[in-house]
């Protein structure tokens, strides 16, 4: 797991085309979706965002990114209101409404491995 | 250096038709060789492609059957741009006085559907929903207007500008003014952007004559430039698991300064631009990278009407890709088209006024190529 901030952000509001796209179980809901620049490092890491109010996602929110069997996932994270408070626009401080979703903390992961995982994907060329 | 010029010019509409792509791409080299006065014969060689309509050299079985070498060119958003950098260099070389550029395509409804492997990317970008290509263009944009103070209603300024010079545009697709109230309530696809601010896929077809500047033609326009980059690290594109640490670099920044310093030109030069507009945002980012104006400038030259035909700095006088599609092969000659028709005076009801002199094309695709062209008259 690694911590970071939201650099930039959009919210997939239409389901994608199935294949190659599996809506989860209950049908398509609109998801989160964006980059999380990961402290230290810089590097910005695309990953679905777990946010429990899509109206709250802002550039700057803290988050914490983790592997997955998929795409990395990112949700707030837990405690430290501080940090959040001082981030960057309207939506700062929503730590604290946070923390409920952010409860359990996901299994330990070094920064290390996700960074590795992501790195062995780069982007490939292709038309248009 | 062998001066290099566009002597023809055309292109079909683009709207939604029964023509196939090779159609569409025989009339336009049938119509750019008719502009020219010229006929298939005196072409010594020619260049061109589709992305997913056919190969463009099976076109001599319509044109005839003159022995010239056709090359295909395969090069996403570039291969019009491609195709024109080819025909530079077999005119400057020696190898043919006149040259035909092609581009032409012909996608249906809701087409584009990039597959991860396709891309070196795990299934799990498919299977998350992570292959929309319209999830970049917001994410992009959606960044810039945090470091730069851009507006939604700016957004929607471009597209409503789009529409309104679709609607003066006979070959447009799109020709039905839209209001900016309307483009923001159209519904949100990736936000910020919503479903009015995006281009579709098309088809059409566009084609240009080229010669060397000894030959006599009846109405040129000069080729000042004509370059084709792929990215550098460090930028953002579209599916990218990743983007590296630090200030972004772009393909369009890259591709636009080769093309004004090849050309001896600025972007202070130029009279009127095609700008890639795959959706507003482009537009709006592309203004800055192509080096028109700074990063944030553009909240205010648009809503002063700085990039409407009769603005300072007119941009997609033809309605871009907004209005008129985008077929992917066709889309890069497109804009060269539009400039020629500009700078000859030809562009009836969107003519720029005081006649324009120097003109610019820029394209952007995936995965990060950029084909820009400097043309004046």
């Amino acid at each position: 797991m690694a911590d970071g901030t939201l650099w930039t952000w959009t919210v997939q509001r239409f389901a994608p085309k199935s294949p190659p796209y599996v809506a989860p179980e209950g049908g398509f809901r609109p998801f989160a979706l964006g980059y999380v620049e990961l402290d230290g490092e810089g590097v910005r890491v695309a990953a679905v965002l777990d946010v429990p109010d899509l109206d709250d996602v802002h550039i700057g929110m803290r988050l914490s990114v983790k592997a997955s069997a998929g795409v990395p996932r990112a949700r707030p994270c837990p405690a430290n209101p501080s940090a959040t408070a001082a981030a960057e626009g309207p939506g700062g401080g929503t730590a604290a409404r946070y923390e409920g979703a952010a409860a359990a903390p996901p299994p330990g992961l070094s920064p290390a491995p996700l960074i590795e995982r992501v790195r062995q994907t780069p982007p490939g060329p292709v038309a248009s | 250096m062998t001066g290099v010029v566009i002597c023809g010019a055309a292109r079909t509409s683009f709207a939604r038709s029964e023509r196939t792509g090779r159609e569409h791409a025989v009339a336009a080299i049938t119509a750019a060789l008719a502009d020219a006065g010229m006929d298939w014969a005196r072409v010594g060689a020619a260049f061109g492609g589709s992305d997913a309509a056919g190969l463009a050299d099976t076109l001599v079985a319509d044109l005839g059957l003159t022995g010239i070498p056709f090359v295909n060119v395969k090069n996403g958003c570039a291969t019009g741009g491609s195709a024109l950098v080819s025909a530079v260099n077999a005119i400057r070389s020696g190898m043919a006085e006149v040259v035909v550029a092609v581009g032409f395509d012909k996608h249906p409804r809701g087409a584009f559907d990039p597959r991860p492997e396709d891309w070196g990317l795990d299934d799990a970008y498919g299977r998350d929903g992570l292959m929309v290509t319209t999830q970049f263009f917001g994410m992009k944009i959606q960044r810039y207007m945090h470091d730069h103070g851009i507006t939604p209603w700016t957004l929607a300024l471009v597209a409503e500008k789009a529409y309104r010079n679709g609607s003066l545009t006979p070959e447009a697709w799109r020709r039905k003014e839209v209001s900016a109230d309307e483009i923001l309530a159209s519904g949100m696809v990736n936000d910020p952007l919503t479903r009015f601010m995006f281009c579709s896929p098309g088809e059409g077809a566009v084609a240009v004559v080229l010669c060397s500047s000894s030959v006599t033609t009846r109405d040129p326009v000069a080729l000042r430039s004509a370059v084709v980059r792929t990215r550098r690290a460090g930028s953002f594109e579209v599916f990218s698991p990743l983007v590296d640490a630090g200030p972004l670099t772009s393909v369009s920044r890259d591709a636009a300064r080769a093309a004004f310093e090849q050309a001896s030109l600025g972007p202070s030069d130029v009279d009127v631009v095609q700008l890639q507009d795959t959706e507003s945002g482009a537009e709006v980012m592309h203004l800055a990278e192509c080096g028109f104006c700074e990063d944030g400038e553009q909240e205010k030259l648009i809503a002063a009407g700085a990039t409407e035909i009769g603005g300072t700095l007119p941009v997609n006088t033809d309605g871009g890709c907004i209005a008129n599609g985008e077929p992917i092969g066709a889309s890069g000659l497109r804009q060269v088209y539009e400039i020629v028709q500009q700078l000859r005076g030809r562009a009836g009801a969107r003519q720029v006024p005081g006649r324009p002199r120097i003109g610019f094309t820029h394209v952007y695709g995936a995965p990060g190529v950029s084909a820009c062209t400097v043309l004046s008259r």
